[in-house]
């Protein structure tokens, strides 16, 4: 009765139930099955296709073998994957914009390539530092799934019984998050460091091949250092507005003189004073490049003054929201918090 | 209608998960094998699948509520299995527990308090 091919169709089924199976249950675990389905097939009389309704009654080997053995089959479980989600995004949203302009800058300034082709090479390149972010931080959080369990687990004797008391306070309402820290700060330190920078590595080189820095460096006895005064206290603004988190009337209204006085600062050195290196067009020109410094200069103070603009109205609106909430829930860090955005 | 039976089944299911382990640990006084326990099991109305017996004997077995051994009388070997002494203290307890289950769905049925 026990024909070849009814044979070989068990043992095949063996194998596929026992190559998923732990070492140390493997020969038992198999030895009974095999048992087990001769048992079976008896049971169904002197039926050929007895053996295939047996296997189909036992099911899919895979799933057999995963009953048996109930070992984790996952890389990052529940217990860490909010801590994983939050760690990963927190760090692509802060990394790669900073990355992709980082990249643009330098490609187009300094590698002097096109635009498109420059934007091209950068996007290329953050590509590839998210796919290292995203690899190492789940390498990260799989290897604490693995062997980080001793800690969370929650039988074990040495660790306090969660209770009510551990709660912490509820965190105010956050207006401003480490992305805005990192994003000013990054700001005010590239807008910096491209000053002494562009004496190093220029956009142009002039016949003796020195580089020839866009901004006249004339400047540097008086306007360059109080911009880069001004830059400063932007960067101690950003960490004062992390540290409140929320805009305040106080944080509002500094913000506000700040841009003020930073939008009056440009439009007096570049219209009135003059910030383009008198050596530079010339340079440039004889590399064959074109250029307009009027409509560049137009573009840059157009830029600046609608970005110092756009900085007042958005934290306004912010205060206004605030105020709102505030109004809406007169409790307010009590608990909930109404606000949908 | 047949998203309702679907429901019901899932229902049916989640009650009669835990009377399986207890129906093993009666029926297992005497030492039987996998197989015999799957048709004895089904007899006394437990109708049980292959796939997740077989587990669940190694399972409860590691948890030391089952001793196992292996018969080679006879030409097929067989593991038989048995209750160990911590299975029965536990199946008394747990066959304990079954018994006020039953009589507190009976009142909460009945729309009394207990």
């Amino acid at each position: 009765m026990n024909d070849d091919s009814t044979t070989d169709l068990v043992e095949r089924y063996l194998a596929a139930v026992s190559r998923r199976l732990p070492e140390a249950i493997r020969a038992d675990v198999t030895d009974e099955l095999r048992g087990t389905i001769a048992d079976m097939r008896d049971a169904h009389g002197d039926d050929p296709a007895a053996t295939r309704e047996v296997l189909l009654e036992l099911g899919d080997p895979a799933v057999l073998a995963r009953s048996y053995d109930t070992r984790p089959r996952h890389l990052i479980g529940p217990a860490v994957f909010d801590d994983f989600v939050g760690v990963l995004r927190a760090t692509l949203v802060t990394v790669l914009p900073i990355v992709l302009v980082a990249m643009t800058v330098v490609q187009v300034g300094i590698e002097g390539e096109s635009l498109p082709l420059g934007l091209l090479h950068a996007a290329l390149d953050t590509f590839t530092v998210g796919l290292h972010i995203v690899f190492w931080t789940g390498l990260a959080f799989a290897l604490v799934e693995r062997y980080g369990d001793e800690q969370r687990a929650p039988a074990t004797d040495e660790q306090e019984p969660w209770s009510p008391d551990l709660l912490p306070p509820v965190p105010p309402q956050r207006q401003i998050g480490v992305s805005e820290l990192v994003w000013g700060l990054v700001v005010v330190a590239v807008s910096i460091a491209w000053l002494p920078w562009q004496h190093v590595r220029g956009v142009v080189d002039d016949a003796d091949g020195d580089p020839v820095p866009l901004v006249d460096p004339a400047l540097w006895d008086s306007w360059i250092p109080a911009f880069i005064v001004i830059m400063l206290a932007g960067g101690v603004l950003e960490v004062v507005k992390y540290r409140v988190g929320r805009w305040t009337l106080p944080l509002v209204l500094v913000n506000a003189a700040l841009n003020a006085v930073l939008a009056a600062f440009v439009v007096v050195v570049m219209t009135v004073v003059g910030v383009e290196n008198p050596d530079f067009a010339p340079a440039m020109l004889a590399d064959d490049n074109v250029w307009e410094p009027r409509v560049v200069g137009t573009v840059v103070l157009a830029t600046i003054l609608a970005l110092c603009a756009w900085d007042v109205v958005a934290s306004v609106r912010q205060h206004l929201l605030l105020r709102r909430d505030a109004a809406a829930t007169p409790a307010a860090g009590r608990g909930r918090t109404s606000a949908p955005a | 209608m047949s998203d309702d039976d679907e429901v019901l089944g899932g229902h049916v299911q989640e009650i009669r998960r835990g009377s399986v382990v207890l129906a093993c640990l009666a029926v297992l006084r005497t030492p039987q094998y996998g197989y015999a326990l799957l048709s004895t099991l089904d007899e006394a109305g437990f109708p049980v699948d292959a796939n997740t017996l077989y587990p669940l004997l190694r399972r409860l077995e590691k948890q030391g509520l089952l001793s196992s051994e292996w018969n080679t009388d006879e030409s097929r070997p067989r593991k038989f299995y048995v209750v160990s002494p911590l299975g029965e203290r536990l199946r008394d307890e747990m066959a304990q527990e079954w018994a006020d289950l039953g009589a507190r769905i009976e009142s909460v049925l009945r729309g009394g308090t207990p």
